[in-house]
C-alpha cells in the first residue's frame, strides 16, 4: 500500500538577508510516525518547523501539511497541527486551568469538548493537583507537560515539537516520550526537533541536519548500519565531522 | 575592564535597534520643531459674532475696530439679539459684541452707553484677555473721541496725558521662542533620559539577562556605572542635537556661555538617571516602570515653570516647584542663554541641583543595590 | 460574539485582574494630576514686580508710584538709584520691569500736554513681559482718561456678560480638560504593550500557529481594557467634581456615552502603537511620546487652538483630546448635548475604528517582519 504523507517538502530554502537558513532540503514524514530532526543549535530546524507552522514564508520550494500548502492555506493548516516550543509559551500569571481554558478557546473549542478535551489529557497527564495553582508557581517538569496538553487539546493531526525538552531533568525527559510514544500511537504524527543524542534514538526515523542541509535522512538503525556506528551520537559526529572536511 | 564590556553591550543595543533610535532623535527633535511654535500668551483669531442694532456710521466705526485690531476675526453678523446664545452653545464663536440702539446719538448727546460683551468664559484665561482687548479698543476709541473734542473746544492747554515709553531688554522683540525653546531642550533630555534609565534595568530583568549579570564576577557598582554611562553619554548627544536644531531653526539666541550650560547639564543628568534607577528598582515590570516616570515626568512638567508660570500657582504649589530639580535647570538655561547670566548669577541653582543629583543618586544605588540581594 | 475574541478576552481580563499594582497606578495616577494640575494651574492675574527709579522726587512723582501701587496690579519690589543698577536687577531676577521716572517729570506735568516716562521690561520671558506691557499700558491711558475725566463727559461703559464660568475660575477650565489629557495618555499606554509583552515572553508563538485571525486577537486584546478605561475616566470626573466643584450642567448619560467613544479611540491608538513593534519599551516609549506632549498643547487643553499658526491648527486635527475636549468641556460647563456634540463624537469613533482596522492590517499572524 502507497503511504500517505503528512508532510511533503520539496527543495525549500529560506533565507534571512545574506543568510541562508535553509538550503534545499526535501523529505516526507509518512502519516503517524514520529519523526526527528537532528542537529545543533543553528542548523535550521526552527526555521524549518516554522515554515511548515506557516510562522514563516520560505523563500522558494514546495510544502504541504497535511495536504495543504504552505504558502497559500496557512489558515488550514493552522487548524490541523500542534505546536510547542521549549520556550513552554504559557501565561505564567494564569492558573493551569486558565491556560487549558485560552488555548482550547483560541480553537474554537466550546466548554463542553474543552472539558472532555482535558479530561481526556488527564488520563495521561494529572495535572489535577495543579488545576487552580499560577502556572509560575509549577515545576519545569510540570510546565512541559502542561504545555504540550495545552498543544494537543484540538487534537491536532499532525503535532510539531520544537526542542520540547531543553533545560528538563532525564526522568521528565523520559516520562515526556512516554507521552510522545502514547500520541503516536493513538494516529498522530509527531515531528520534533532535538539536539539530544539519546532522543533521537526514540524516532521512527530521524534526518541529520547541519548548516541548513540535511546531511543524512532514514531510521535511526538503517543510519547506525550505513555508517557503521554504535550510537547515533557516533554517527552524528563522523557526518558533521565529513561535512567541515 | 568589565565597566567598558557593559557599556559597550548598552551602546550595541542602543544602536541596533532602529525603533530605538528613532525614540530618542527623530521624535523628540519633531516636537521640538513643531511645539516650539505653539506655547504663546498671545490669543488670536478670536471668533465673533456683532449684533449691530444701531447701524449708524459710528457703530460701524466701532466695528472697523474691532476688526482691524488682529485679535478677532468676525464671522458672523446677527440682527435678533436673543439668537445670540446659540452661537456660543454651538461654540461656533467665544465673543458676541451687541451694540446697543441709539448708540450714536447718545455718544454725540455726551450721554453713557452700554456696549453688552457675551463671553464664553470657559477659557478663563483666553477670556480675560479678550475682554481686555475689546477694552483696550473701546479706550483708544475714547481717547481719539477725546482727542476730536479737544480739537473743537478750546480746551487744549488744560488737557495732561502721560505716556510711558517702552524698551524692552534682553528679548527685544519679545519672541516666545526664545523663552520656551530653551525649555523644550531641558524637558526632552530630563523625558529621554529618565526613561531609558527606568527601562533599561527592568526590561533586563523581565527578560533574564539580568541574571546572567549577576552571577557574572561583576561588582554590583560596576554593573550600575556600567548601565549608567551609556545613558549619561545619550542625554549629551540628545541635548546637543536638539540644541543644534533649536539654533538651526528656532534662532535661539545664545548669550551666556554653552560650557556652564554643560556644566550644569551634567549635574542635572545625576538627578534624572538617579531617578530612572530608582524606578526600575522598585518596578516590577516595565510597565509599571513607565506608569511611575510617567507620573513624575508629569509633576517635573507641571511644577518646573515650563509651560506654567510658577508664580501665578497658589503658595503650596509654589513650595512644591521648589523640590522640583527641572524647574531650576529650566530657568538656568533660559537665564543663560537668554541673558548670559554668569555662575555668580546661578550659585543658588548650581548648589540646588549639585544637592539633589547626589541626594537621589545615593537613594537610587541604595535601592538598587538592596533589590540586587 | 466570536467564541475566538471572547477568549482572547477573558484571558486579558485575567492578566489585569492578576496585576493590582498596575492596577493601583492606573486608578490612582489620575487622581494625582487631577489634584496637582487642578490646583497649581491658574490664570489668576499676578501683580507686576516693579522697580521704581524715580529721578524727579517731587509730591507729583511720589502720588504716580502711589497710583501704581494702588491699582492691585503692581508691586514695588525695590527701589532703584542709577540706570546702571537695572540690568544686574534683571540678572538677579528681581523685578520684571523699571519705571524711570525722568527728572523734570514734575515740570514737564505743568506745562507739557505729553509727559513721557520710561519703562523698561525684561523680556526674556515674551509671556509675561506681553502682560506686563499691556498692564502698564493701560494703566497710563486709564490715568489720561481719568486726568482729563471733566472735558470727557461721555463714557463708553463695556457691560461683560460672561457665560458657563462667569467667575473665570481656572480650575473648571483646567479640569475636564485633564479628564482628556490623562485619559488619552493612560489608554494608550494600556494598549499600548499588550502585543509586545506575549512577543516578548514567546506566548504569541503559540497564537500565531493556531487558527486565530488578527482581527480576533486585536479585537480580544482591546475590548477588555474598554471597560477598565470606562471606569477609571468615571472615577476621575466624579473626583474632579467633587474636589473643584466644576459645575455638571448637562446629561452625565451621554457624557458617559461620549467618554466611552473616546477611550475606545485612545486604546485603539494604543493597539495602534502595538500592532508591529517588537518591544514593551518601544511600545511604550512610543505611546508617551506620541501622547504626552501632543494632549497638552496641541488639543486645545491650555493653548487656544485657533490661535496657533495654521499648520499646526490642521495637525490638531489628528489629537484626539481635542475632540473630546469640546465634549467633556461642552456637557459639564455649558449643558449642551449631542445636538451640537455629535460631530466630535462621530469623529473620534472614526478615528478609532479606522486605527483599528489599520491595525488588523498590520498585524501580522505570522513571524515576517
Amino acid at each position: 500500500m502507497q503511504p500517505t504523507y503528512s508532510v511533503e517538502v520539496q527543495d525549500i530554502t529560506r533565507r534571512f538577508g545574506q543568510f541562508v537558513a535553509v538550503d534545499h532540503i526535501s523529505f516526507q514524514v509518512e502519516d503517524g510516525e514520529i519523526f526527528g530532526f537532528l542537529g545543533a543549535n543553528g542548523a535550521g530546524k526552527t526555521t524549518t518547523i516554522r515554515m511548515l507552522c506557516g510562522l514563516l514564508l520560505p523563500t522558494s520550494g514546495q510544502a504541504r501539511v497535511e495536504g495543504f500548502d504552505i504558502y497559500t492555506q496557512t489558515h488550514e493548516i493552522k487548524q490541523v497541527i500542534g505546536y510547542m516550543s521549549q520556550k513552554f509559551s504559557l501565561y505564567d500569571d494564569l492558573t493551569v486551568a486558565e491556560n487549558l481554558a485560552f488555548y482550547g478557546g483560541i480553537y474554537g473549542l466550546g466548554r463542553a469538548e474543552l472539558d472532555k478535551a482535558v479530561q481526556n489529557a488527564m488520563s495521561t497527564i494529572d495535572l489535577s493537583p495543579y488545576m487552580n495553582k499560577l502556572t509560575r508557581d509549577m515545576p519545569v517538569g510540570w510546565k512541559q507537560r502542561l504545555a504540550l496538553t495545552c498543544a494537543i487539546l484540538h487534537k491536532p493531526r499532525i503535532l510539531f515539537l520544537d526542542e520540547p525538552t531543553g533545560g528538563v531533568d532525564p526522568i521528565s525527559r523520559r516520562e515526556f516520550w512516554n507521552l510522545i510514544y502514547d500520541l503516536a500511537d493513538g494516529g498522530t504524527t509527531v515531528f520534533v526537533t532535538t539536539h539530544y543524542m539519546d532522543e533521537a534514538e526514540y524516532c521512527n526515523r530521524l534526518s541529520i541536519m547541519h548548516n541548513g542541509r540535511i546531511i543524512a535522512l532514514g531510521s535511526p538503525q538503517a543510519l547506525k548500519n550505513e555508517y557503521q556506528k554504535n550510537t547515533i551520537e557516533d554517527v552524528f559526529i563522523h557526518l558533521v565531522k565529513k561535512q567541515i572536511e | 575592564m568589565r565597566i567598558a564590556a557593559i557599556i559597550r553591550k548598552e551602546f550595541l543595543q542602543v544602536r541596533r535597534d532602529r525603533s530605538m533610535m528613532a525614540i530618542l532623535f527623530v521624535v523628540p527633535i519633531v516636537q521640538l520643531l513643531i511645539l516650539g511654535y505653539i506655547i504663546s500668551a498671545e490669543v488670536k483669531n478670536i471668533q465673533t459674532v456683532i449684533c449691530d442694532l444701531d447701524q449708524t456710521p459710528v457703530s460701524r466705526q466701532v466695528i472697523e475696530r474691532i476688526r482691524n485690531s488682529g485679535y478677532f476675526n468676525v464671522r458672523y453678523f446677527e440682527r435678533e439679539e436673543n439668537r445670540l446664545a446659540d452661537y456660543l452653545d454651538s461654540g461656533r464663536t467665544t465673543v458676541a459684541v451687541v451694540l446697543p440702539r441709539d448708540f450714536a446719538k447718545h455718544l454725540t448727546n455726551n450721554q453713557p452707553v452700554d456696549i453688552q460683551v457675551l463671553m464664553d468664559g470657559q477659557d478663563s484665561n483666553t477670556s480675560s484677555i479678550a475682554l481686555g482687548y475689546i477694552a483696550g479698543i473701546l479706550e483708544s476709541f475714547m481717547t481719539d473721541q477725546l482727542g476730536a473734542q479737544l480739537a473743537a473746544s478750546a480746551a487744549g492747554p488744560h488737557v495732561h496725558l502721560i505716556t510711558p515709553s517702552i524698551r524692552v531688554w534682553f528679548n527685544e522683540n519679545l519672541r516666545n521662542s526664545d523663552y520656551m525653546v530653551p525649555g523644550i531642550v531641558v524637558f526632552l533630555l530630563t523625558l529621554v533620559t529618565s526613561l531609558v534609565s527606568a527601562m533599561g534595568l527592568v526590561r533586563e530583568r523581565e527578560i533574564g539577562t539580568l541574571d546572567q549579570l549577576l552571577v557574572a564576577p561583576v561588582k554590583k557598582h560596576q554593573l550600575l556605572i556600567g548601565k549608567i554611562i551609556p545613558f549619561a553619554v545619550l542625554g549629551f548627544i540628545e541635548v546637543s542635537v536638539a540644541l543644534l536644531f533649536a539654533k538651526l531653526f528656532y534662532q535661539i539666541p545664545i548669550v551666556g556661555s554653552l560650557g556652564l550650560f554643560f556644566l550644569f547639564t551634567a549635574v542635572y543628568l545625576f538627578t534624572t538617571l538617579g531617578i530612572g534607577l530608582a524606578v526600575s528598582a522598585s518596578a516590577r515590570t516595565q510597565q509599571q516602570a513607565m506608569y511611575l516616570t510617567l507620573f513624575l515626568l508629569m509633576f517635573f512638567l507641571l511644577m518646573s515653570g515650563f509651560l506654567f508660570p510658577i508664580e501665578n500657582m497658589p503658595v503650596a504649589m509654589r513650595y512644591l516647584s521648589k523640590i522640583n530639580p527641572m524647574s531650576y535647570l529650566i530657568l538656568v538655561v533660559r537665564e543663560i542663554f537668554i541673558k548670559g547670566a554668569t555662575l555668580h548669577h546661578l550659585y543658588t541653582q548650581g548648589v540646588v541641583l549639585l544637592g539633589s543629583g547626589m541626594l537621589i543618586f545615593t537613594f537610587a544605588t541604595l535601592r538598587f543595590q538592596s533589590r540586587m540581594k | 460574539m466570536n467564541s475566538r475574541i471572547w477568549t482572547i478576552l477573558r484571558k486579558e481580563t485575567i492578566h489585569i485582574r492578576r496585576d493590582p499594582r498596575s492596577l493601583v497606578i492606573v486608578f490612582l495616577m489620575p487622581i494625582m494630576m487631577i489634584l496637582l494640575y487642578g490646583y497649581a494651574i491658574t490664570f489668576d492675574i499676578k501683580e507686576i514686580r516693579l522697580g521704581i527709579l524715580d529721578q524727579d522726587r517731587t509730591p507729583a512723582s511720589h502720588e504716580l508710584v502711589h497710583d501704581l501701587t494702588s491699582s492691585n496690579y503692581f508691586i514695588v519690589s525695590g527701589y532703584l538709584q542709577a540706570r546702571d543698577e537695572i540690568a544686574e536687577a534683571f540678572l538677579k531676577r528681581r523685578m520684571l520691569a523699571v519705571l524711570v521716572i525722568p527728572p523734570g517729570f514734575s515740570a514737564d506735568m505743568g506745562t507739557k500736554a505729553v509727559t513721557e516716562v520710561q519703562v523698561l521690561v525684561d523680556g526674556s520671558n515674551a509671556n509675561t513681559a506681553t502682560v506686563a506691557l499691556n498692564y502698564i499700558k493701560s494703566f497710563f491711558v486709564a490715568r489720561s482718561l481719568q486726568m482729563n475725566a471733566e472735558i470727557l463727559r461721555s463714557p463708553v461703559n463695556l457691560q461683560p456678560r460672561v457665560w458657563y464660568n462667569p467667575d473665570l475660575k481656572s480650575a473648571h477650565f483646567i479640569v475636564p480638560g485633564l479628564v482628556a489629557v490623562i485619559m488619552m495618555m493612560i489608554c494608550a499606554l494600556l494598549t499600548s504593550v499588550t502585543v509586545a509583552r506575549e512577543r516578548e515572553s514567546g506566548t504569541m508563538e503559540q497564537i500565531l500557529v493556531s487558527p486565530v485571525r488578527s482581527i480576533e486577537i486585536i479585537i480580544g486584546k482591546t475590548l477588555p481594557y474598554v471597560l477598565l478605561a470606562l471606569v477609571d475616566a468615571i472615577v476621575v470626573v466624579v473626583f474632579a467634581q467633587m474636589v473643584f466643584g466644576v459645575p455638571f450642567r448637562g446629561d452625565p448619560l451621554w457624557l458617559l456615552g461620549f467618554s466611552l467613544i473616546y477611550v475606545y479611540a485612545c486604546l485603539c491608538f494604543g493597539i495602534f502603537i502595538s500592532a508591529r513593534v517588537a518591544t514593551q519599551q518601544i511600545a511604550m516609549m512610543s505611546a508617551m511620546l506620541a501622547t504626552m506632549l501632543p494632549s497638552i498643547l496641541l488639543s486645545g487643553f491650555i493653548f487656544p487652538i485657533l490661535s496657533m499658526p495654521k499648520i499646526l491648527q490642521l495637525l490638531s486635527y489628528i489629537v484626539p483630546a481635542r475632540y473630546y475636549l469640546v465634549i467633556i468641556r461642552g456637557i459639564m460647563l455649558k449643558g449642551i448635548g449631542p445636538v451640537h456634540l455629535w460631530m466630535p463624537a462621530l469623529f473620534l469613533a472614526v478615528f478609532g475604528t479606522l486605527l483599528l482596522m489599520i491595525s488588523i492590517r498590520r498585524f501580522k499572524t505570522n513571524l515576517e517582519g
